[in-house]
């Protein structure tokens, strides 16, 4: 009779991920086999927590393929750069899973699509440059900027200054501020 | 029964086949009191064991090879033991033909599958601890002999 303890905070202890290939699990299962029977363990009680572990560990050599890991890994990567950078995907073949652009080695700060994460960013920023600054940018060249006009409104002011030019070039301001 | 030495060694009696559980465990408690001053071994353990064979030997109906084996796991609930039942000379025909598990793992959906779980769960089997089963949650192909 075999003498096998278990011991009783097994739950607790420490787990590691196993690849085995799928022709090659229904011999790992079945070398399992002398565990769940009460002669392998040393007592009812090493029993009871040895057999509840080995079976759990069989029912994890079917219960998610590697391979299925990895797609919701590729998958995750997509939806990151998708929303982050705005690169666009095309599924090229269900069956097995083809997807085009592949995942690159590594990624570059490119904005790819204005509506993405990244590109809503640098919109905001071209307008904050345009509006404030008067700088051109790519998506904004309205000329000048708010602290131009400011400065130029508050250079004319002096007396006999015209208030309808004023107010004038303060409507406009409103305007690009709206 | 086991000596001082730890030996084991056992005494085997036949009982009726229309005797119940019962009646036989009942009997085994008369025989187990006149045993301790025939024996100078103690009894640690008794165990009933019903075996059914044909009258006449049946020819084998198939050619699937009896090492492959379909693994049904059982769930008993959130805080006791799952367990399996195994059904060897799988057939072919239960398994999956595509996915990640085609060839291996074993459709929960066919019909004779659904059956085999309604039959174990409706009549109270369980698990070597005698948590009844509630659910088939899974299956796969083992290679056992």
């Amino acid at each position: 009779m075999a003498n096998n303890a278990f011991p009783e905070d097994w739950r607790t202890q420490p787990c590691f991920l196993v690849s085995i290939p799928r022709p090659l699990v229904p011999f790992v299962g079945g070398l399992l086999k002398i565990a769940e029977n009460r002669g392998f363990w040393a007592s009812p009680e090493d029993f009871t927590r040895g057999y509840t572990a080995i079976i759990e560990l069989e029912e994890c050599l079917m219960t998610t393929c590697l391979d299925v890991l990895l797609q919701q890994n590729d998958a995750l990567y997509r939806l990151i750069n998708t929303a982050v950078l705005g690169q666009a995907y095309t599924v090229v073949t269900e069956d097995p899973l083809v997807v085009e652009p592949a995942i690159e080695p590594l990624v570059t700060l490119d904005i790819l699509d204005q509506d993405s994460l990244m590109g809503r960013i640098d919109r905001l920023t071209q307008l904050v440059d345009n509006r404030l600054a008067g700088t051109e940018t790519p998506l904004y060249d309205e000329l000048p900027g708010v602290k131009q006009q400011l400065e130029e409104i508050i250079a004319a002011l002096g007396e006999g200054t015209d208030l309808t030019e004023v107010i004038s070039n303060l409507e406009a301001i409103a305007l690009l501020l709206a | 029964m086991q000596d001082d030495s730890g030996s084991t060694s056992a005494v085997t009696l036949f009982a009726p086949s229309s005797a119940t559980i019962a009646d036989i465990d009942a009997s085994i408690t008369v025989v187990a009191s006149i045993l301790a001053s025939l024996s100078g071994a103690v009894l640690i353990t008794t165990r009933i064991r019903y075996k059914w064979v044909p009258d006449s030997p049946v020819p084998a109906g198939g050619s699937t090879p009896i090492t492959r084996t379909g693994i049904f796991f059982f769930s008993t609930g959130s805080s006791t033991p799952d367990a399996l039942i195994s059904i060897p000379a799988i057939k072919d025909s239960v398994i999956e033909t595509s996915g990640p598990g085609a060839g291996v793992r074993i459709d929960l959906s066919n019909a004779d599958v659904t059956a085999f779980a309604s039959a174990v769960v409706d009549n109270g089997f369980s698990n070597p601890f005698a948590d009844v089963f509630e659910l088939l949650f899974a299956a796969y192909l083992q290679s056992r002999v």
